[in-house]
């Protein structure tokens, strides 16, 4: 296809989508937590697949629509540009990081029957990696598996699980070889979150919302077929996990950022010129994570993510803090646009946790100094 | 707790700053701005320094015995602010009075006293200090200069780094060692600079011309008398030395001074109106006065003769941060005075940089103070 | 210049803790996002610390005892009653709550206030707070916060006293404040990186992390020097510097603790957003860093023309 035709193609892809955002956009505001939100967001998920909107860039076996990258981010484009519910929504573990573990590491019977189900809205999931003992230090975790017969039985404890309350499925880590030591004999599984003997006690944050959840299981028996990825050798499925939880699932998000940054100035008053000044940087920021982002993800099309990712993933967790700080100080604390659900405060709140979710800022720096400048590494 | 000048200091301040006002040249800033080892600096504290002494303000911290004036810790740090917030027409000299000399009158044997301490005095020497090596710079014990006893005395060989002012000093205050036990093996000795088999290069630098150099010692003869303290006596010294040292130039002082100059122009080109402007001045200002707290804190121990402790790293570490904020602005918002319009500007920048560096990484003073004012664990 | 406590400040600072430790604080309740502290703020009252500046004492000895009362995790109104209030000359009666540029605003302490400080147009006001004209805010922040719901019939007394000597005393409290909460905020967390372990050893011995927590002892102890000799001299720009110094410190400082706390930092369960919201209400107070750093400059070197 020829630049031009390609363009072409791509303004004729945006003025569907536009079209169908501004047709179906939902008009009540999700509800935070519970399980209203998980209706919520399965039903938006649902109308989107049945629009064709979901799945984008994945294979047309499981229900996507096998489009190129640069769809994927005129549709988040203009996502934002609607005002559409926010993707980091209980559907975003499934559709950004567990999906497209299984597609990368799964077999065809799980890919099968998993990945339809998420494209049609029908399921929710969440993540179960950290343990109260194991957090950043994530080879350190004791969650015990036990292979009987043509079952693991688990046993152990996992926190900071997001929409464990309301999820269907989870990626599960656990520690299948009691003899292998840290990264060694460790096992990624799909466990389903209604069978015997798991209890999710939801934690309060200061966020609000009862987003996070610890996990308790009691004998919980999983299928052995529920492996990916090989059974010990789960490190490794995770650390693809992990690659797309750093790499390509917060794109829709960090295309929006700008969006957000640019409403702030437009609410500037003029007699504020150094909150203005302050917003103009952070405009400038928002660009460069951008730019930065469609780089990223058109290099990265195929295939598991790259280390570069942690850098993009870093800045945006960090400016997502310096932007909902100057957001709150533009409207002060009393102020709808703070207050209100899924006001700035909520945002503010929540972007504390984006330095810490899916590796600290300090193991992504880690990581960051030795896979992508090649420092040397650190004791660690 | 309060935080206010006696009269008696007032008027003292007063007099050093009459004292200024009639005795430097009308050219200073120009003498200044080549920086304190330059050899128009050295050359014009040869001059200055024995009028300071004729008025009774090169030493008052020293005691009556060694020919001071027996004034506490507050009258030596007034003087030092005063004389470094103007580019510190003592040159070089301010390492002699304010920690040499000390070191000196503690450790030094009565010759050692008899005959450096009047040669200090007089105004015409200059000292250097002979720490830092190619491969031990902040891990200052990795040193590896020789001292091989011989007769009479040491033979020296080795290659010193980053020697501040070693291009016109007379006596080089020197580590080296005499055997491989990491701090025990440390001697101090006090060499000429002209004694045969030492050589000098100066190093061009941003910070100033003279200011750091290379120093090679090839089987240097250093007489028995010059081993200054006991055998196994050095890093004892050494800390009471960079005790002294690391909160001996109050740099938010000149910091400040520079921003009461850049005030001045900003008023003068219709500037001072900026409402980012003013936002800036007003926090770079508060880095300054906090620096100066917490340095005082120090003094204010120092004169009550209680032990060196870590807050002096904090406190170094405070006025780092307010020297390099100071340059930031000075640079972004006043860049015409480093292309000419303020000397001063180009002096305060020079010294600015290396601010971090010199006398200890900023990075060596976070660690002490994590470890001894924090008292954080070690990594086991 | 001398940092050490003076014998009147031991004294009521001995006092102060005697009284402290024979108060039994209970921890807020889990999931509470304020955390008022009645019957503390009863009992300090009752003992008369609340009067000690009206009193006669030095206004550097109210600030030791806002700073000390701060550092615990249940609020009481301390700052406004002992250094802001005095500037009135009236007796009003208290808690206070403090609002800037109009009677409406959010005010800190409104729900449990008696009396409502208020500078609108230039000129400082004292309203009597009737609780049934309160609107309280649910709010994020560890403070009670409430506004007004109307105007009508609420009486506002027009104090014989400048804005500007309000304004300085609110600046002063912010700093004693702040640096009580930084205090708090630090020790918590200097014990939690001590004793949490990863990869086998401490996380508080990991320099990335060291060296972010000597920032934030720098940046508590520039806090508490400014904040205290703003409240020894008792001037303008001293009171304005030490506010700037403490909004300008106050967002890395947070950001930092709360991420060596991890997942842990971010709960209920954990009490730092007792300190820390505390402080980031502070933040916004007077116009923000912005309005504090541009008073710095015009106190030190002349308004804007």
């Amino acid at each position: 296809m020829s630049a031009e035709n390609m363009m072409s193609d791509l303004e004729e892809f945006r003025a569907e989508a536009r079209a169908w955002l501004e047709a179906h956009i939902p008009t009540e505001h999700a509800p935070i937590d519970g399980p209203e939100s998980r209706t919520y967001a399965l039903d938006w998920q649902r109308k989107m697949g049945e629009g064709g909107w979901t799945g984008l860039t994945w294979p047309k076996e499981y229900g996507g629509r096998a489009l190129n990258v640069a769809k994927q981010i005129v549709w988040f484009e203009e996502y934002a540009r609607a005002k559409a519910p926010s993707t980091h929504d209980s559907s975003f573990v499934g559709l950004n990081h567990a999906g497209p573990t299984v597609m990368a590491c799964g077999t065809e019977e799980q890919k099968a029957f998993h990945l339809p189900k998420l494209l049609k809205g029908e399921v929710i999931w969440c993540q179960g990696f950290s343990e109260p003992n194991a957090g950043s230090d994530l080879a350190g975790l004791r969650t015990r598996g036990v292979v009987e017969g043509d079952e693991i039985v688990v046993n152990g404890t996992k926190i900071w699980s997001s929409y464990a309350d309301i999820a269907d499925w989870q990626e599960l880590l656990i520690r299948t070889d009691p003899e292998a030591q840290r990264h060694s004999g460790l096992s990624w599984v799909i466990c389903k979150m209604d069978t015997p003997g798991i209890t999710v006690r939801p934690i309060k944050t200061m966020a609000g919302p009862r987003k996070y959840s610890e996990i308790f299981y009691d004998n919980v028996r999983i299928p052995l077929s529920n492996v990916v990825g090989g059974l010990h050798n789960g490190w490794k499925t995770a650390m693809s996990t992990f690659a797309f939880e750093r790499g390509t699932a917060s794109l829709a998000l960090q295309i929006l950022l700008i969006y957000k940054v640019e409403a702030l100035l437009a609410a500037c008053p003029a007699n504020r010129p150094v909150l203005k000044d302050r917003l103009a940087g952070l405009r400038a920021e928002a660009a460069a994570i951008r730019a930065m982002t469609y780089r990223f993800a058109i290099d990265n099309e195929h295939g598991v993510p790259g280390a570069e990712g942690s850098v993009i993933r870093l800045y945006f967790a960090e400016l997502s803090k310096r932007v909902t700080a100057a957001a709150i100080d533009l409207f002060g604390l009393a102020h709808r646009e703070v207050l209100a659900d899924h006001g700035w405060a909520f945002d503010y709140f929540d972007a504390y946790s984006e330095t810490i979710a899916g590796g600290t800022a300090e193991i992504q720096r880690d990581l960051i100094g030795e896979r992508v400048l090649g420092l040397p590494r650190g004791g660690r | 707790m309060e935080f206010g000048w006696t009269e008696q200091q007032q008027a003292y301040r007063q007099r050093i700053r009459d004292f200024l006002d009639k005795t430097l040249p009308d050219d200073w800033d120009n003498i200044a701005l080549h920086g304190p080892g330059s050899p128009q600096q050295t050359a014009y504290s040869k001059e200055f320094c024995p009028k300071l002494h004729a008025e009774g303000l090169f030493v008052p911290h020293w005691p009556e015995k060694f020919g001071g004036r027996g004034g506490d810790s507050w009258d030596h740090f007034i003087l030092g602010e005063e004389l470094w917030q103007v580019g510190e027409p003592r040159g070089a000299q301010y390492m002699s009075v304010n920690w040499i000399g000390p070191v000196l009158m503690r450790y030094g044997s009565p010759e050692q006293q008899a005959k450096f301490l009047p040669e200090i005095l007089g105004g015409k020497v200059t000292w250097c200090q002979g720490f830092s090596e190619p491969s031990a710079g902040s891990d200052l014990a990795a040193l590896r200069t020789h001292a091989e006893p011989v007769e009479g005395g040491y033979s020296v060989t080795g290659a010193k780094v980053w020697t501040s002012y070693a291009g016109l000093g007379d006596y080089c205050f020197l580590l080296a060692r005499t055997s491989s036990d990491r701090k025990g093996g440390i001697v101090i000795l006090l060499v000429d600079m002209d004694s045969p088999g030492i050589q000098v290069k100066d190093i061009p630098s941003v910070i100033g011309r003279g200011d750091i150099h290379e120093v090679f010692f090839d089987e240097v003869f250093v007489p028995a008398d010059r081993l200054l303290g006991e055998i196994g006596q050095a890093w004892e010294i050494i800390n009471f030395g960079l005790a002294n040292e690391r909160i001996g130039i109050p740099r938010y002082a000149f910091s400040e001074k520079m921003l009461h100059r850049a005030v001045e122009r900003l008023k003068k080109d219709g500037r001072y109106n900026d409402p980012v402007i003013q936002d800036r001045l007003g926090r770079v200002l508060a880095l300054c006065q906090a620096a100066r707290l917490l340095v005082y804190k120090v003094i204010d121990e120092r004169s009550k003769a209680k032990e060196p402790n870590a807050y002096g790293n904090l406190a170094r570490w405070s006025v780092v941060r307010a020297d390099q904020a100071v340059n930031d602005f000075m640079t972004e918002f006043m860049p015409d005075g480093l292309l000419g319009a303020d000397p001063l500007q180009t002096a305060h920048h020079q010294r600015a940089i290396a601010a971090g560096i010199a006398s200890g990484a900023a990075e060596i003073q976070l660690n002490l103070a994590a470890r001894r004012h924090l008292n954080l664990p070690g990594d086991r | 210049m001398d940092y050490d406590l003076n014998e009147q400040q031991a004294e009521v600072l001995n006092g102060l803790e005697q009284l402290i430790q024979s108060i039994t604080i209970e921890p807020p309740h889990e999931g509470v996002f304020v955390a008022w502290g009645a019957d503390l703020d009863a009992k300090v009252a009752e003992a008369g610390y609340y009067d000690i500046v009206a009193a006669g004492l030095d206004l550097i000895d109210g600030a030791l005892v806002v700073e000390r009362l701060s550092q615990l995790p249940l609020s009481v109104e301390a700052a406004i009653s002992v250094l802001i209030a005095p500037v009135t000359g009236l007796e009003l009666p208290r808690p206070f709550a403090i609002a800037s540029g109009s009677a409406l605003a959010p005010a800190r302490f409104l729900p449990v206030a008696k009396t409502l400080l208020v500078d609108q147009d230039n000129q400082l006001f004292a309203i009597e707070v009737d609780q049934a004209n309160v609107e309280t805010i649910d709010t994020l922040f560890a403070y009670p916060y409430g506004k007004l719901k109307s105007l009508d019939g609420v009486k506002m007394t027009p104090m014989n006293v400048p804005v500007a000597d309000f304004h300085r005393r609110w600046r002063i409290s912010m700093a004693a404040e702040a640096g009580g909460l930084m205090k708090s905020a630090l020790d918590l967390v200097i014990q939690h990186v001590t004793d949490r372990r990863a990869f086998g050893r401490p996380i508080g011995s990991f320099q990335a992390v060291q060296h972010r927590l000597v920032m934030a002892a720098e940046v508590t102890e520039g806090v508490r020097w400014l904040g205290m000799r703003a409240a020894w001299s008792d001037d303008d720009a001293d009171a304005a510097l030490a506010a700037t110094y403490v909004q300008d410190s106050i967002p890395k400082f947070c950001t930092d603790l709360h991420q060596f706390c991890g997942a842990m930092g971010l709960t209920l369960e954990f009490p730092l957003h007792y300190y820390t919201y505390r402080l980031r209400a502070l933040l916004g107070e007077l116009g923000g860093g912005s309005g504090q750093a541009r008073a710095t400059t015009a106190l030190n070197w002349g308004a804007a023309a």
